[in-house]
Formats: C-alpha cells, sequence, structure tokens
C-alpha cells in the first residue's frame, strides 16, 4: 500500500507544479502594418506602425511606442524614384505620415513601394485604375422630414473590376467619413449603377444620432475613390472588422489579404477619384 | 446386505454433513458419529480453519470481445471519485481510453478525434443529444438505474447507425427486483432518489428523481460566507427525472417503457464582456419508448421498439440593450425492429430502422410581433435504414461482418406555426443513400491473448455544429440538405491484448486511422445568424484526419485494482475556407492524452480511489496581436488554431465509507477532493477588448472555474 501512496504523492508533486503562465507573447510576431494610399492627382500618403501583442494594455501615450517614425519610405513610378518625407499627423491613427512631394498619382499607373525599418525592407506594388464617370448625385426622403439619404450614380468601366469606396465630408469634418459599404465588392456589376448612402447608422441603432445624418442645408463633400480587385479584398474583409460589435468571435473572421511583402502586413493601393459637392435640399 | 445398508447409510450423513456445511457458509463443522442413525447424534463442533481466499477469475472478457464493443463495468465505474461526491458511470467512461473530455466543465466528449455531435448516445433506445447538466458535471443518468452500458469506439456493428465516431448504449433497470428497493444521494449541490419495486410476479416499475438547489441552498450559504453578491445573482439548477416499467407478457414476451425527461437553466444576471444582460438558458432532454421482446425459439427471437426523443434550447438575453431570442429545437421518432437467429456458430441480427426528425436548427432574433418569421425555420427529414450482421465462430477466430444501407431524404422546410413549406422559395427535397459495410475479426493466438482488427463506414445525416465553446449547448442543429452533403467516416483499428500472469493483469495496445468527409463548422458572423434564412449556407465543408495509437494497462486482483490508460492522437482538419486550404490541427487535437486510476480496498467498509487525468491543452483560434489599419482595430490570427491551451491535469480522491446497517438501510459516506493540488485548468478561454477614450485594452483571459473542492454525500439503499 505505502508504495502506492508515495506514488500518488510523486505524481502530485510533479503535476503540482503551476508555472505563471504566459500564453500571449508565445505566438506574437512583430508585424510592420503598412497602409498607404496613392490617389489620382495627389502626393502618396504613407502610415507606419506596429501590431501591439495582446498581453499589453496601451494607452494614448504609450500607444506611440508602436508608431514607426524612422523609416525611409520610397515610392516609385518607373521613372521617378522618391524618398517620402515624414511629419507628425495628430489627426489620424498612426499619427505620424510619410508623404510625397514630387510624384502625383496618375490614372492607370503602376507605383511601386519600399519601407526600410529595423533591418527589414518591405515591397509592395499597385496600379491606380482607369477613370470612371459619376453620372449625377441625388437626394432620397427618409422617414425623418429633414434628413436625406444620398445616391450616387456611377458609369462602371466594364473593362476593369474595380469597387468603389465612398467618402463624404460634411463643412464641420475635418476628414472625410467613409461609409460601411464597400460598393460592388462582389465585382460584378457593369453599366450605370446606383448606390445608396444610407443614413448611418441605423436609427434602430443604440448609437444613432441625428448629426449624422445629411440634414437639409448642410454642405457634403463626396469623395468616390475606384480601387483594383486586390484592395477590394482587403477593404472587403476589413469592414467586417467594423461591422461586428461586441466580441462574440463564433469562429475566425477572415484573415485580411495584405499585399505587402513579411514581415509588413497591411495595404498599399491606387485609388481613381472622383469629387462631388452637394447642398442637401 | 446389512453392512452395505449400514455403508450407504454412512455416505448418506456424510453427504448431508457436506450439504449441511455448504448451507452454512463453510464456517461450521459438523462431526458424524460413527455407526449410527440416529440424526441428534449430530453435534457442532467448531474448528478453527486457516482463512481460504475465494477468488473468482476475472473474465477474460476484453480479450475475447470482439474489437472496441466491451460492456463496461458498471460497479467499477461507480467507485471512481466523481467531482460532487456521487457515483456517475457516464461520466467515468472517460477513464476508460480514446475518450477524451474536452476541457473543464465542458459537457463535450471526444472519441478518437471525433467531434462531440459524433456519439450516438442511448438510453434504453432512444437518442439522448445532451447527455450531461450543469456544464458537463454531471451526467444526465442516474447512476442508480444503470444496469447495462455498452460502449463502441471502433468495430460498431450494423444495428447502430446514425453516428460516426462512438456508441455508448445505456439501458435501465434490466433486472426485475426480488423486493422493494429505495435509493438515494445526498449531495451539496444536488440530490436523487429512486423506487424499484415489483406490482406482482410480472410487473415491475422504477422511477428517480434528481434535483439541485444552488439558488435555493448553495448560494445563500456562500454569501452567508461573504462572496460577492453580485454573483449570487446568478443561478444554475437542473433536475431529471426517470420513470418505467417492465411487464412480462408471458414466459417468452416482455414489454418494457421509459420516460425520461431533465432540464438545466442557467440564470446569468449580466455578461459585460459580451454586452449581455439577463440571460436566461433551459434546455434539456426529453426521450421516452416503449419495447416489446419475444422469444419464438431458443435460437429466434425478435425485439421491436418506438423512441420519441427531444432536445430543446431556448435562451433569452439582452445584447447591447436589445432583447434577443436564441431557439433549438431537435426532435425525433424512431421505430426500430431487430431479428436474431442463432444457428450453429453463427449469430445473425438483421432489422429495419425508420426515423422521422423535425430540426430548428438555431433561431437566433429580435424579440418581434412578426409571425412570418424565416429564422423560425424547421427541417425535416426521414432515415429509413436496412441492416444485416452474421457473426461467426470457428475456433480461435470469430469474425462479425454486416451492411447496413439507408436513405435520408430531407422534405422542404416550414416555417413555425404554420402548415407553409417554402419549397419553391428556399429549399428542395434532397434524397442521399448510404452503404455502410461493417467489418471487424477477432483472432485468439492462444488462451491468453489476441489479434482484433476492424474496418467500418459510417454516414451521419444530422449534425451539431458549435458556435461557442462555453460548455453551453449553443449549437446549430443541420441536417444533409441541398447544402450539406452526409458526414461519413471510413475507421480501420486494430490492436493486440494480452493477458499477464494468469489474468491478473491485462495489456492492450491499439492503433486506429480515421478519415473523415464532409465535415462542418460555422464560417459567418454572428450578425449572420440574424439575417441568414438557410443557415446550412454558412458553414465551412471539410475532410479530416485522425490517427493514433491507445495503450492499456490493468491490474484485476488484489486489493489494489486500477488501470492506466495512454493515447498517442493526432487530428487534422482541412477546409477550403480555413487556414488558406492547408491542413490544421483540429481543436480537440490532443497529442497526450492519460488517466490513471487507482481503487484500494483497505478493508470490508473503507474504500480508497484516486484518479489522475493529463491531456494536452486543446486548441484554439485566437488573435495574437492588434493593429489600427483604416481607422479600424483589427485583431491579428497566426495560423489556424495555432494557440494551444495549457495542458490539462488533476489529481481526485475519495473515500468511501460503509455505514453499518441500520433498520435494513445500508449506507455509505463518500468525501471526496476534487482538483487535490489546486490546478488552474483554464474553462475558457477568450480576448477581451476594451477600446475608449484612446485607451486599447486587448487582452487574451483565462476563466478558471473549480479550483480544490471538497464534497460529502451520503449514498442508501434500504
Amino acid at each position: 500500500m505505502k508504495k502506492y501512496v508515495y506514488i500518488i504523492i510523486f505524481i502530485g508533486l510533479i503535476a503540482s507544479c503551476n508555472p505563471d503562465l504566459d500564453y500571449t507573447i508565445k505566438g506574437y510576431t512583430q508585424k510592420i502594418i503598412v497602409e498607404g494610399v496613392i490617389e489620382s492627382g495627389k502626393y502618396p500618403v504613407v502610415y507606419l506602425s506596429l501590431n501591439v501583442p495582446l498581453s499589453k494594455t496601451v494607452d494614448t501615450t504609450t500607444i506611440l511606442d508602436y508608431v514607426i517614425r524612422y523609416a525611409k519610405v520610397t515610392v516609385s513610378d518607373g521613372d521617378k524614384t522618391e524618398i517620402l518625407t515624414s511629419k507628425w499627423d495628430k489627426s489620424y491613427f498612426p499619427p505620424y505620415v510619410y508623404k510625397g512631394t514630387e510624384i502625383i498619382g496618375e490614372e492607370g499607373k503602376t507605383y511601386d513601394l519600399k519601407v526600410e525599418y529595423g533591418g527589414y525592407t518591405l515591397y509592395s506594388s499597385t496600379t491606380i485604375p482607369a477613370g470612371f464617370q459619376v453620372e449625377s448625385v441625388g437626394m432620397g426622403q427618409t422617414d425623418v422630414d429633414s434628413l436625406r439619404v444620398l445616391a450616387v450614380r456611377i458609369n462602371l468601366n466594364d473593362h476593369a473590376k474595380n469597387s468603389y469606396r465612398i467618402q463624404t465630408r460634411k463643412r464641420k469634418d475635418t476628414r472625410f467619413i467613409k461609409t460601411p459599404v464597400l460598393f460592388n465588392d462582389g465585382l460584378n456589376l457593369s453599366g450605370i449603377q446606383t448606390f445608396q448612402i444610407s443614413p448611418y447608422p441605423a436609427k434602430t441603432d443604440s448609437s444613432f444620432a441625428e448629426g449624422k445624418f445629411f440634414v437639409v442645408g448642410d454642405t457634403v463633400d463626396i469623395k468616390i475613390s475606384a480601387i483594383d480587385s486586390v484592395s477590394t479584398l482587403f477593404f472587403k474583409h476589413l469592414n467586417m472588422f467594423s461591422l461586428v460589435s461586441g466580441n462574440i468571435a463564433v469562429t475566425e473572421v477572415k484573415p485580411l489579404h495584405s499585399n505587402i511583402s513579411e514581415p509588413g502586413f497591411g495595404i498599399w493601393y491606387g485609388a481613381a477619384v472622383r469629387n462631388e459637392r452637394v447642398i442637401i435640399k | 446386505m446389512q453392512q452395505t445398508y449400514q455403508r450407504m447409510k454412512h455416505i448418506l450423513f456424510a453427504l448431508a454433513a457436506i450439504f449441511v456445511t455448504l448451507i452454512t457458509y463453510a464456517q461450521q463443522t459438523y462431526h458424524i458419529l460413527k455407526d449410527t442413525t440416529d440424526s441428534n447424534s449430530i453435534v457442532l463442533k467448531t474448528q478453527q480453519i486457516k482463512e481460504v481466499d475465494v477468488r473468482s477469475r476475472y473474465p477474460l472478457s476484453k480479450i475475447k470481445s470482439v474489437s472496441s464493443g466491451i460492456s463496461v463495468d458498471v460497479n467499477e465505474l461507480k467507485k471512481i471519485p466523481n467531482l460532487m461526491g456521487d457515483s456517475d458511470p457516464f461520466k467515468a467512461l472517460q477513464y476508460m481510453g480514446g475518450i477524451s473530455q474536452a476541457g473543464e466543465a465542458s459537457a463535450n466528449m471526444n472519441v478518437r478525434g471525433g467531434d462531440n455531435d459524433q456519439n450516438l448516445i442511448l438510453l434504453n433506445g432512444s437518442q439522448v443529444e445532451s447527455p450531461t447538466h450543469i456544464l458537463g458535471l454531471f451526467s444526465i443518468f442516474n447512476p442508480e438505474l444503470i444496469d447495462q452500458m455498452r460502449y463502441y469506439k471502433s468495430g460498431i456493428p450494423a444495428e447502430y447507425g446514425g453516428r460516426l465516431s462512438s456508441v455508448i448504449d445505456i439501458r435501465n433497470n434490466v433486472q426485475t427486483p426480488d423486493k422493494t428497493e429505495i435509493a438515494g444521494n445526498l449531495g451539496i449541490l444536488a440530490s436523487r432518489i429512486s423506487v424499484k419495486t415489483s406490482i406482482n410476479k410480472d410487473v415491475a416499475v422504477y422511477a428517480a428523481l434528481r434535483m439541485s438547489y444552488l439558488g435555493a441552498v448553495v448560494m445563500p450559504a456562500l454569501v452567508c460566507l461573504g462572496i460577492d453578491p453580485k454573483l449570487a445573482q446568478n443561478n444554475f439548477e437542473f433536475y431529471d427525472t426517470n420513470l418505467g416499467f417492465n411487464y412480462k407478457l408471458s414466459a417468452a414476451t416482455r414489454l418494457s417503457g421509459h420516460f425520461y425527461a431533465g432540464n438545466d437553466r442557467l440564470e446569468v444576471s449580466s455578461n459585460s464582456k459580451f454586452a449581455i444582460e439577463d440571460n436566461t438558458s433551459s434546455w434539456g432532454n426529453r426521450v421516452g419508448g416503449v419495447q416489446l421482446s419475444h422469444v419464438f425459439t431458443p435460437v429466434f427471437s425478435m425485439i421491436h421498439s418506438f423512441n420519441v426523443s427531444n432536445f430543446n434550447m431556448a435562451t433569452r438575453l439582452n445584447w447591447l440593450n436589445a432583447p434577443y431570442n436564441v431557439n433549438s429545437d431537435r426532435t425525433t421518432y424512431n421505430y426500430k425492429s431487430d431479428f436474431i437467429l442463432i444457428a450453429n456458430n453463427h449469430n445473425i441480427k438483421t432489422g429495419f430502422d425508420f426515423m422521422v426528425a423535425n430540426l430548428l436548427p438555431f433561431a437566433f432574433n429580435k424579440e418581434t410581433n412578426d409571425t412570418l418569421n424565416f429564422s423560425l425555420k424547421y427541417n425535416q427529414f426521414t432515415n429509413i435504414a436496412l441492416y444485416f450482421r452474421d457473426e461467426w465462430e470457428n475456433g480461435p477466430l470469430l469474425i462479425n461482418a454486416g451492411i447496413r444501407a439507408g436513405v435520408h431524404l430531407k422534405h422542404p422546410d416550414r416555417l413555425y406555426n404554420t402548415s407553409m413549406r417554402i419549397k419553391d422559395l428556399m429549399s428542395t427535397e434532397k434524397l442521399y443513400t448510404a452503404i455502410e459495410p461493417r467489418f471487424f475479426s477477432r483472432l485468439m493466438l492462444n488462451e491468453a491473448s489476441s489479434l482484433k482488427i476492424s474496418a467500418t463506414k459510417h454516414f451521419q445525416f444530422s449534425n451539431r455544429v458549435q458556435l461557442i465553446n462555453l460548455g453551453l449547448p449553443v449549437e446549430i442543429f443541420v441536417s444533409a440538405s441541398e447544402w450539406v452533403k452526409p458526414s461519413s467516416l471510413w475507421h480501420f483499428s486494430g490492436g493486440y491484448f494480452r493477458s499477464l500472469n494468469d489474468n491478473k493483469w491485462e495489456f492492450s495496445v491499439e492503433a486506429y486511422y480515421k478519415s473523415f468527409a464532409n465535415l462542418l463548422e460555422y464560417g459567418g458572423k454572428l450578425n449572420d445568424l440574424m439575417t441568414e434564412h438557410n443557415i446550412e449556407r454558412l458553414l465551412f465543408r471539410g475532410r479530416a484526419y485522425a490517427y493514433g495509437s491507445e495503450f492499456m494497462l490493468r491490474k484485476n486482483f488484489g486489493n489494489f485494482t486500477g488501470w492506466f490508460n495512454y493515447t498517442l492522437g493526432w487530428n487534422f482538419r482541412q477546409f477550403d475556407d480555413i487556414n488558406n486550404g492547408l491542413p490544421y490541427l483540429a481543436n480537440n487535437d490532443r497529442r497526450h492524452d492519460m488517466s490513471l486510476i487507482g481503487i484500494y480496498q483497505v478493508n470490508d467498509k473503507l474504500t480508497l480511489n484516486a484518479t489522475y487525468v493529463y491531456a494536452t491543452g486543446s486548441r484554439l483560434n485566437l488573435p495574437r496581436s492588434w493593429y489600427i489599419v483604416d481607422g479600424n482595430v483589427v485583431l491579428e490570427y497566426s495560423k489556424h488554431n495555432s494557440f494551444v491551451m495549457p495542458d490539462y491535469h488533476r489529481l481526485d480522491l475519495s473515500l468511501v465509507y460503509k455505514l453499518p446497517v441500520w433498520n435494513k438501510l445500508h449506507s455509505e459516506l463518500n468525501f471526496s477532493l476534487y482538483n487535490v493540488y489546486n490546478r488552474a485548468n483554464p474553462f475558457m478561454v477568450y480576448y477581451k477588448t476594451v477600446a475608449d477614450e484612446g485607451n486599447f485594452d486587448y487582452q487574451i483571459k483565462m476563466h478558471y472555474l473549480i479550483p480544490i473542492l471538497p464534497s460529502l454525500s451520503w449514498t442508501f439503499r434500504f
């Protein structure tokens, strides 16, 4: 009997080593997160940051440790090559921007991006899609008398597989606000199409506020950007993240498709942009 | 002549003496006076003899049995310590090798890499969908009523169908009791009582009830002891009840019936992590059936059974300040007939299996008065199967070969509370056929060792797909349809079984390979459950393969008995839509799974038991880091299921002390210690995301549920 007791005690001693478990660091690999765009008629803009391990709690100060401020960012259009200059941009996250001053985006042209940071070099390439035609911007009634929805009619370029990001800015806003839907994300529409910019969020939603609608009298700038199929896939899946409120992850949310080489992650995309301005009536 | 007569008398007296000795259990010896016929001359002479060790050979059941279909020794499993002191043979099955419990306080059971919904669990022939109460801590089966338990993890014979991985066939109260028996158990969380009695020599009935009392007793007591009163606003209760009868219509005909109803109810006042408030969940099984058996001749008999089985889950919760209802339901009606013929060395069984099912896959919707609610859409299907199998024994060789042929007909869906079929709108009829060959064989190498092999094909037409692994049955019921093909499995298994040292020890090693097709994973988001009319379209389909080896060493004799099981296994999944189509390790992949059971009979009154379990942590798909892009916080996952939970291990001890019999009342005290060395085994792992006003707190969190937990219970019988 005694020997069995000893065996049990022995097993107990081995098993009772209860280490301090650190689940979060294990498996974490640092990535350079790239968010870069070159719009038609504009200089390239690139934001760089690092991913934050899930073990870290960060606040407005400590999050700056994950902002990359000392990278060398180069953009090339095949003829010209430009090293972007950097500065603080507190209106955005990451609050540090790399911006060009020479190369201006042209529709149909391809642009290469090179990011050098911490001994790593990342590459990416994108093409600004060919242009398209905005036919009209209309307005529709809502169940509230003073509020409107906007309807944008676009003549889609049948030869290119593009989707459309539509952003709006009211006069009081400093930045464009994106609509939650990426139009033609299935890349299957053609001809003249009408995309409705719905009041967001819905009136039944708890975060509903009247100011978020287009109110009669508002001056609204509308920015319509055509992006290629690679960028479409990225933004399509990115939209899923913003739509899932709460965090019951029933299963994997599809990982984003990045077009940045390892160990980078993110998107470098070209956009053919059309701007419209309407006064809400 | 006279001399012969006297001799005869002496012999008769000698025989009589031996007979008397036998019926007095060899405790008294009678001395017969020579040459006398006077019975009064037999006088008692007490004589001290050496202690005699009466032992029976432990049957070579596992060596001789076919493949892994084994009758479980229910009484032995009842001795294994359980969480709350009461015995639970069903829960103890997880120590039998090949079965792994999914994790701490989980209701799931995975057999040889199979999913939880692939186990066919039968109570007197009725299917049971959810076999456990209270996050898997108790099984729904009343230990007092269980008479027989058969467990197949491979070589499943043709009479069983519909599930891929295992069969657990439990029979209540097969024996007719000689007298009225009342038995019960008084425990800390719950108590039970059961009655078995005979109305006359032909009719026996039984009834049992078990109830918990957390809200009425345990929580107030904990509040008195100083726990957070907020915690006491949550509650968990369960009950179950059993009724049944056996009626001998004639010497050859028997009718039996059973009814089981049980329910779990969970009330959570608030769960800030998930923005859930006032969550009330209720789920349970209701099963019932009748069985008629008739023996035509000693070699030919038949059994007819009709069973109804229902599982229902209903949840009401406030999520993000809006009331929601979550419902799922599964009802089946099953008629089965079996014919058994024993001829020469053949044991032939053939039969017919007919089932109609009505499923509410998963309804998740805002409370509304909308009568035409498309999410309350029922799936209906019919399964018909014919089977034939022959078990043929010829010397050392035994072959059990059979075939099961079936059809699955999925009917057009039906809307709740209406007879409206939405055939043309969204769903159509769909027919699948299935041929399932089953083969297993045993070869006795000698008296003490055998080889067994099996190759079986299985189909499963109805699945439960898990949404959230929280121990609650938050699952979608789906059946094979125009969108979902039936799941299937090829299972190959082989093993060497040996008894050692005159069967004092047993040893076995088994290897298995399983190849699954059309397994399902939920591929949508939570919001999709509210918007998608055909939830089956949100499922990913893929294949899987699992392989491994199981080792068993067992000691059958002496005061100290016990066994050791070790499984080394791999379990892969491959889905086109997950992990870029590359194979990945499944959630229930357990590289190492071990259990060690020791039972020490100190004396007639006292028994000590120990259980040690160890298993590699299960896998989860959790994010590793986060970043912000285009104003969105994005969680970054590495390879699918690359997060491994900490290893699970635990030691339990229990002490059973038989109290003296008092007025025919037999009783025993069970003192048990669960998780003796207080291992923090995670119950739940999740990621917490709080992002407000520039503060980002995105972390992996773990919840630990059960620390070292002593319990005391009293089991009685009279």
